[in-house]
């Protein structure tokens, strides 16, 4: 791209997630100069980013046509093929990078995430030691190390991690949301819901962390806290309530009452009837607060 | 470093498995076989059954044993038979999830798309329940 100042001028809104505005700057420049590589590849992300898969994919292929080895192009084909979930072609271009550039850690944790995403996670925890060796202060790789330290059953040593990473990156918004998703699956709604709220003033205008932000004030309401053992354990609370409910039936009925084993019954009912009205009304409540 | 390099993917080759909830659900109403089963189709999704399959042959032996064995059994009401099989399901999925806890948890991660559960769910309840019927009625001729 022969215009400097528009390189810049995009890149920069393709980074606070203005794809629209990009894609409005680099049309007439493209309409003029459609080989420029550069503004090829700028706006094969913005059209990414816009959920345009086909037309990134196209815009990418006339630029790697010109220019087949240009890192920054084949970063951006694994990308895209990594979200169309063609992970044997995304693994052939990531290995490709390796092959050309074996030192570069970033490329070992973008690897360790395709094998995350994918299960093969001996092959990714191998990966992100090596990235975390060949790159300590990767946040990405730090990432990928405390989702995979949650699943090998590490938690203490990934909340520790988890908080020092967000204490460092307070206004990185990957790193926070990756952080929330993690605090939600330890059941740390409170925390969950401190960082979704600094989301929010991060990106205001973000539906799905409106969505987020909404969910979690539900999930923390006071009346929720009926449900905790649903919320905290999920299927298997639902399979000990019915396993308790059968019991406490056949003891009532046994040794009390069938009045009693009556109580019992409606107890339980109750209950059940309250875990699924109550999400639902929660949140109407808590909408309607927000926006009255 | 260089098996770290070797290519672990081939097109189409990746799944995801069918969520804990599910397989709950297919070992309550089938019983252990439709456990095994659907478990089975898991462990196939992972790439897992290749090497776990000896434990799945010896789940199925025991459900065999036990269901034959409860078949043959004349001082337990059919009340009581059906609680002890249906019991043992939900038994061997727990046993399951503690041996694919790994697994369940990373999918949860994973972007990779979600399969519908309802097509083999059913699939693998009713051929668990058959099979669970066949040994039960076994168990019920050699009284």
């Amino acid at each position: 791209m022969n215009n400097e100042h528009l390189t810049l001028q995009v890149e920069r809104l393709l980074e606070v997630g203005r794809a629209h505005d990009a894609q409005r700057l680099l049309t007439p420049h493209l309409q003029e100069n459609p080989t420029d590589f550069d503004a090829l590849v700028l706006a094969s992300r913005a059209f990414h980013a816009l959920g345009d898969h086909t037309q990134a994919r196209a815009l990418l292929d006339t630029a790697l046509s010109q220019s087949p080895h240009d890192v920054e192009a084949r970063l951006h084909l694994f990308h895209l093929q990594e979200d169309g979930q063609e992970y044997a072609a995304a693994e052939e271009t990531i290995l490709a990078l390796l092959r050309d550039l074996p030192e570069n850690g970033h490329l070992y944790a973008l690897y360790s995430g395709l094998m995350f995403d994918t299960l093969h996670l001996e092959k990714a925890r191998q990966l992100v030691n090596e990235a975390q060796r060949l790159n300590p202060s990767s946040s990405y790789a730090r990432v990928l190390d405390i989702s995979l330290s949650l699943i090998e059953g590490r938690g203490q040593s990934s909340t520790a991690a988890l908080a020092e990473l967000v204490c460092e990156n307070p206004d990185s918004a990957p790193v926070l949301y990756i952080a929330v998703d993690i605090l939600l699956k330890r059941h740390r709604d409170r925390q969950a819901l401190e960082l979704a709220q600094m989301l929010v003033r991060l990106n205001p205008a973000h539906k799905e962390t409106l969505e987020l932000y909404v969910n979690l004030r539900v999930r923390t309401h006071p009346l929720m806290w009926p449900l905790g053992p649903m919320k905290r354990w999920g299927w298997a609370a639902s399979v000990v309530l019915w396993g308790i409910m059968m019991f406490s039936l056949q003891i009532a009925r046994r040794f009390l009452s069938p009045a009693a084993a009556g109580v019992v019954a409606l107890f339980f009912i109750t209950y059940i009837a309250y875990s699924w009205l109550a999400p639902p009304l929660i949140r109407r409540w808590v909408l309607w607060r927000g926006t009255s | 470093m260089n098996s770290l390099l070797t290519p672990s993917l081939q097109a189409g080759s990746t799944h995801r498995g069918f969520s804990m909830r599910a397989l709950v659900w297919v070992s309550f109403l089938g019983g252990p076989f439709s456990a095994l089963m659907f478990g089975g189709l898991n462990a196939s999704k992972w790439r897992k059954l290749q090497t776990d399959w000896p434990l799945f042959a010896l789940f199925a032996l025991i459900s065999a044993l036990a269901t034959v064995g409860l078949g043959l059994q004349t001082a337990l009401d059919v009340r009581m038979t059906r609680l002890v099989l249906r019991g043992l399901g939900p038994c061997i999925a727990g046993l399951l999830w503690l041996r694919y806890i790994r697994s369940f948890k990373a999918q949860e991660y994973s972007n990779l798309p979600e399969e519908s559960p309802w097509r083999a769910g059913i699939l693998c309840v009713v051929l668990g329940g058959l099979v669970l019927f066949l040994f039960g009625l076994l168990g019920h001729l050699f009284r």
